[in-house]
């Protein structure tokens, strides 16, 4: 029995260091007191000459004993000597063991070489509540090291490109007493202020993107019109209205990094990419009205049936498609599997110079009993697909 | 005092039957025809393309809709086309009957070809469907054919 604990406690002490190796920059949060309000400050080491960005940074704050959703806001974000800081005020009564995720910092070296950081950190409560100033000890250190005596909090789940949790080493420097005295902190613009939202499992797109049968990036100006500096929730205002207006009925919002994607529902169309009689239909349009020549057209060709998926991605991004084909049930689950609104975690987000929407059609045809068969590359152009189907001029008529 | 006239002497229904060499003939050219129709307007929507995907599918249905038959009453003509059949007679009722039938069926098979463009389903959904109205008939029509083309007795 000794010998296995032994074992894994060796496991675990050789994966946090070896997880210490990987990452250019550790992330370190601490408590402290400012005018009766509980603060975390979180200290983002960098090496000398090194950038950070905050624009897209979120933070999201738990309990790490209770997993409890914590409230906060972005007190500051400034520049220290030895590297950057970030501040939250937090309002709670006492300090509490936390579990913070920071995503969408950007960290770059002299030679713009993106730094790998840890996004997952502890901040450990001091030692003593009852001690209100931010004097710490041993204790409260941040990260795995735990508060003495009290144990580390219990590790947050790792979810799939947000890295290992901070592996603070036990003899890692503390931060300032005072840290307001020390710190340049230019306040950002209140719109940046982000308040701790409970944490959603938002599903992934699948990134880069299936290959499409054809793709086009809608012009910037359809969501930048009315408003000079956007949002994603701006961005996807526009194009919820859009499929409204389309008589889209359905749609499901997923995550790609840092952005977002929308697929509609698969739809039936006419072989021109309007959309058909029985849109919703997966059966092949029956002759509504009796024409000879329609009749005959339909007695000796054959009547395939059109189908396509849009999906609108939002991401700063530059992707290249993947070379994967999807199946037409594929694509029809997308609207199924999907969130039905978009979380503002993401929509949050400043729609910047760099983000790009891109519109993927993924058409499908079906001939007799068979299964509706990718079409690569489609006979119609991207453009032709938004024109007809009324997305384009719709997507243009809100943003004026 | 009344006489009676005598009714001429007559074989029993000797009216009501017909040649059954005449029969079968008759039946084949009945079924030739028909079949012709239907097979020149389902080679046409072959060769356009209307069966594009399915094509072997639409083939395996519509080759037992009518082959069958024509097959076994070419064969049993072929069969005893050296043989005498002097003598050998059929109730023209049931030629007849057998004779409706057929067009019948031939008809009825048409028209499901024909009116698939204006159906709800379509494709082999559609060919699927169509034999619940066609198979009942053509198992009436393949009885009748089958009876007239086996029978082997001498009526005189």
């Amino acid at each position: 029995m000794f010998r296995q604990v032994a074992s894994v406690s060796l496991g675990l002490l050789f994966l946090t260091s070896a997880f210490a190796q990987i990452f250019d920059v550790q992330l370190r949060g601490t408590w402290f007191k400012r005018a009766d309000t509980w603060c975390v400050r979180i200290d983002v080491p960098t090496p000398p000459g090194a950038q950070v960005s905050t624009r897209r940074m979120e933070i999201e704050a738990t309990d790490a004993r209770t997993h409890e959703s914590l409230h906060f806001d972005v007190e500051a974000r400034g520049t220290r000597r030895r590297g950057n800081v970030i501040e939250l005020r937090f309002a709670v009564d006492h300090p509490r063991h936390l579990s913070l995720v920071v995503r969408g910092l950007d960290i770059r070296d002299e030679s713009g070489r993106a730094l790998l950081y840890t996004q997952m950190l502890n901040v450990a409560a001091p030692p003593a509540m009852a001690d209100e100033h931010p004097h710490l000890g041993a204790g409260a250190r941040a990260g795995l090291a735990g508060p003495a005596g009290g144990g580390a909090p219990p590790e947050p789940p790792l979810t799939p490109g947000q890295g290992a949790p901070a592996p603070e080493p036990l003899n890692a420097p503390l931060v300032g007493s005072q840290p307001e005295d020390a710190l340049d902190l230019p306040a950002e613009a209140p719109a940046s202020r982000k308040k701790g939202k409970r944490k959603i499992d938002i599903p992934q797109f699948p990134f880069p993107p299936p290959r499409a049968s054809v793709f086009q990036k809608i012009p910037r100006e359809f969501f930048v019109a009315k408003n000079a500096t956007p949002r994603l929730r701006d961005v996807e205002a526009t194009l919820t209205a859009a499929f409204e207006r389309c008589g889209y009925g359905d749609k499901s919002f997923y995550a790609v990094p840092d952005g977002f994607a929308m697929a509609s529902r698969l739809e039936q169309m006419n072989a021109d990419g309007t959309p058909g009689p029985e849109r919703w239909s997966l059966e092949v349009n029956p002759m509504r009205k009796f024409a000879v020549r329609d009749y005959l057209q339909a007695l000796f060709h054959a009547r395939p049936g059109h189908y396509r998926v849009v999906v609108f991605m939002v991401t700063n991004h530059p992707f290249k498609q993947k070379d994967a084909k999807v199946n037409s049930d594929e694509a029809g689950a997308w609207v199924r599997e999907g969130l039905n609104e978009l979380p503002s975690e993401i929509g949050d987000r400043d729609f910047t110079d760099d983000y790009a929407c891109t519109a993927l059609i993924y058409e499908f045809k079906r001939v007799g009993n068979g299964a509706a068969t990718f079409v690569e590359p489609s006979e119609l152009s991207a453009h032709d697909h938004l024109d007809r189907s009324g997305l384009l001029s719709a997507m243009q008529g809100h943003g004026r | 005092m009344k006489i009676r006239k005598r009714k001429p002497h007559k074989a029993p229904n000797e009216e009501a039957r017909i040649d059954l060499d005449s029969a079968r003939n008759r039946l084949l050219v009945t079924w030739l025809s028909g079949a012709f129709a239907v097979l020149i307007l389902v080679v046409i929507q072959s060769i356009i393309g209307r069966f594009e995907g399915f094509a072997q599918e639409f083939w395996g249905w519509f080759t037992p809709t009518i082959f069958p038959t024509l097959g076994l009453m070419l064969g049993v003509i072929g069969s005893t086309a050296s043989e005498d059949d002097e003598g050998r007679t059929v109730k023209k009722f049931f030629f007849l009957a057998a004779v409706l039938l057929s067009i019948g069926y031939l008809i009825l098979l048409l028209l499901t070809l024909l009116l698939e463009p204006l159906a709800g389903t379509h494709d082999m959904k559609y060919y699927n469907l169509a034999n619940y109205w066609l198979a009942p008939i053509q198992a009436l029509v393949v009885a009748a054919v089958g009876a007239l083309f086996n029978s082997r007795k001498k009526t005189r």
